[in-house]
């Protein structure tokens, strides 16, 4: 997990991931979407530009999107429940 | 149940039902973690998690601000091309794959 990454390519790697960030969450603000329909696509093609193996490439988009949605369903549930409802 | 209750379990629950589904992708792609980017458990991308969550969130009330500033029609038009565009986008990449 933690082989010996030049530090190009991290540098790469993580730019391509805020970038990622920021689109993913100007379209969720946007359209009021968020999840899996925005976090599955917007990863697509940043795995795509840095050159994931497209034998893989889907499974790490949903997998990525998975855990990103906990913390984001959290922070909703979060926002629901200090307004009394559940 | 009201709507507000309703939207406000589900949001609890989209909390859980992640969670065996990102430990059963970290497993399954274990084995192929030569093709993964650097820093991924399986078929998650640490990395990536750990930069797009704070910053989507970060930046998700600029997008908020933005819907607020298009007329009604506009943004529709905009939601519907951005759901063909990623409907075309796959489409592509299934009769090309």
């Amino acid at each position: 997990m933690f082989p010996n990454i030049p530090a190009q390519e991290l540098v790469l790697l993580v730019g391509a991931m805020l970038a990622g960030g920021v689109l993913t969450g100007l379209l969720a603000g946007l359209f009021g979407v968020g999840g899996g329909g925005v976090i599955v696509p917007v990863l697509y093609e940043v795995f795509g530009f840095l050159g994931v193996d497209d034998s893989v490439r889907m499974q790490l988009c949903v997998g990525t999107s998975l855990a990103i949605i906990i913390p984001t369903a959290m922070a909703s549930h979060r926002t629901h429940a200090a307004k009394g409802r559940y | 149940m009201p709507i507000h209750a309703a939207v406000a379990t589900s949001a609890g629950i989209g909390v859980i039902i992640p969670i065996p589904g990102v430990i059963g992708y970290a497993v399954a792609g274990w084995p192929h973690l030569a093709e993964l980017p650097p820093l991924s458990i399986g078929y998650v991308s640490v990395i990536g998690f750990l930069c797009l969550a704070p910053v989507a969130t970060l930046v998700a009330p600029f997008g908020a601000r933005l819907a607020h500033r298009l007329s009604r029609r506009h943004l529709e038009i905009s939601f519907g091309l951005f759901l063909l565009a990623i409907g075309m986008r796959f489409l592509v990449a299934i009769v090309h794959g």
